[in-house]
């Protein structure tokens, strides 16, 4: 092949530092097939631990406010490279936006949320003391909370990463959003919206709290946060909101028509999962255990209806691909799933 | 008449609930007489938007944050300011 006359430490520049993906994938199969030196385990490594660069590729963010009513997008407060605004809720996710754009680019190669560059669309101060922020198909959408139970919507980082992730979800295919695939698909957010955050604060797995809406409540709300990937069902305990509804196991798994059959309850399933390998495997848990969830989301090979006993077939199944079928990541996919009930064939 | 209304879903995934009774509440019973829930569309389920589930008597009818508009909107907003919890 051509490329081998390329030396390698070049193609470890490319891999490490060229954002176009296609040529970085170029430059990984290279790597993975060059003589010997490396092997393909060793080029995912490279690549999943390749620095955050600036480059050719650069977010393209516009914020709006809302003004309190429900129309979208809302007057433009702040484009890409303007000024901050001085309003707090849009200058928190110009600058989220910002961050979960550079962790996609930086830990994946991922050129936005559909992979080509789509520019991130954001609306603050939605309706009155609305408790909520969502991703509508093409932007993303912040209330600022009532104050009461929610303080804010727009100050954790993982909630920007949580929405974003259900764009990337949607790019790749989807899962449908009602039972055991919705699940997934809330489990997907929580999972990508956790690592933002441990990627900007620089925590490996066992620093992270795994907490996800952590600093969003209220003062006087028994409660850490919305929901705990490490411990699912233990975020709150509230007079007034009761307690965090979330089982930890398939034993506990919660049926219920509410909520498209519970998608934000029995997510905690598939969380603890993703927790107990990222936590097995060690360091930084983007690089490889989200590295192994990164590829099966992303490998368009998900059924949009998937139940969770088939996604952690898959991601075992990539596990194998990137670090070997008796790898020790490999082995910590398999006991993550058997340890909260989903058993792979 | 009893009007119930469970929000469930949105990014927090809480359940909040409300009821009133309709003899007490002069206003709900005129939005009432003016809701025609044969015109509220199927719920499509919707990444982390709230889903209502509102009870008006014996009739039940799940919608949609999106499609929750007019009397009907007014009605849950009315429920869930003055029915407690
Ligand atoms: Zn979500």
């Amino acid at each position: 092949m051509r490329c081998a006359i390329i030396p390698p430490h070049v193609l470890d520049h490319i891999a490490e530092r060229h954002r176009d993906e296609r040529l970085r994938e170029l430059a990984e199969r290279t790597l993975a097939i060059d003589s010997g030196r490396r092997d393909a385990r060793a080029a995912a490594q490279l690549i999943a631990s390749a620095e955050p660069t600036s480059g050719p590729s650069a977010p393209k963010r516009t914020i709006h406010d809302a003004g309190h009513r429900e129309r979208l997008p809302g007057r433009t407060v702040r484009s890409e490279g303007g000024p901050a605004t001085g309003d707090k809720a849009a200058d928190e996710i110009y600058d989220w936006l910002g961050v979960t754009f550079d962790f996609y680019r930086s830990a994946y190669g991922r050129d936005s949320i559909d992979g080509a560059g789509l520019p991130l669309v954001a609306t603050v101060h939605y309706a009155v003391n609305y408790d909520n922020a969502f991703w509508d198909g093409s932007q993303m959408v912040y209330g600022d909370g009532d104050q009461q139970i929610f303080t804010t919507f727009t100050g954790p980082l993982d909630v920007t990463g949580h929405e974003l992730t259900h764009g990337v979800t949607q790019y790749s295919g989807g899962l449908d959003y009602s039972d055991q695939s919705g699940a997934l698909n809330e489990s997907l957010s929580d999972v990508f919206g956790s690592l933002v955050k441990q990627y900007h604060l620089g925590q490996t797995a066992d620093q992270a709290d795994w907490l996800i809406g952590q600093g969003m409540f209220a003062s006087g709300v028994h409660g850490t946060a919305l929901r705990s990937m490490k411990a699912p069902g233990t975020a709150y305990d509230d007079p007034n909101l009761g307690k965090d509804p979330q089982p930890a196991d398939m034993a506990h798994f919660v049926k219920t028509s509410r909520d498209n059959g519970g998608v934000h309850i029995n997510s905690g399933i598939p969380n603890r999962a993703f927790c107990l390998a990222a936590t097995a495997i060690g360091g930084h848990a983007w690089e490889k255990a989200g590295r192994i969830w990164y590829d099966t989301l992303t490998g368009g090979q998900v059924p949009t209806d998937a139940d969770f006993a088939t996604f952690a077939g898959m991601t075992h199944a990539t596990a194998g691909k990137l670090f070997g079928v008796k790898s020790a990541e490999s082995d910590a996919v398999r006991q993550a799933w058997t340890t909260v009930g989903v058993e792979i064939e | 008449m009893k009007v119930i209304v469970t929000r469930s879903g949105g990014f927090a995934g809480m359940v909040r609930r409300a009821e009133i009774d309709s003899a007490d509440h002069p206003v709900a019973g005129r939005l009432i007489d003016e809701i025609d829930l044969g015109e509220v569309p199927e719920p499509a389920p919707a990444a982390d938007r709230f889903v209502y589930d509102i009870e008006i008597g014996d009739r039940h009818v799940s919608v949609g944050e999106a499609d929750l508009h007019g009397p009907l909107r007014e009605l849950v907003d009315y429920v869930l300011a003055h029915g407690g919890s």
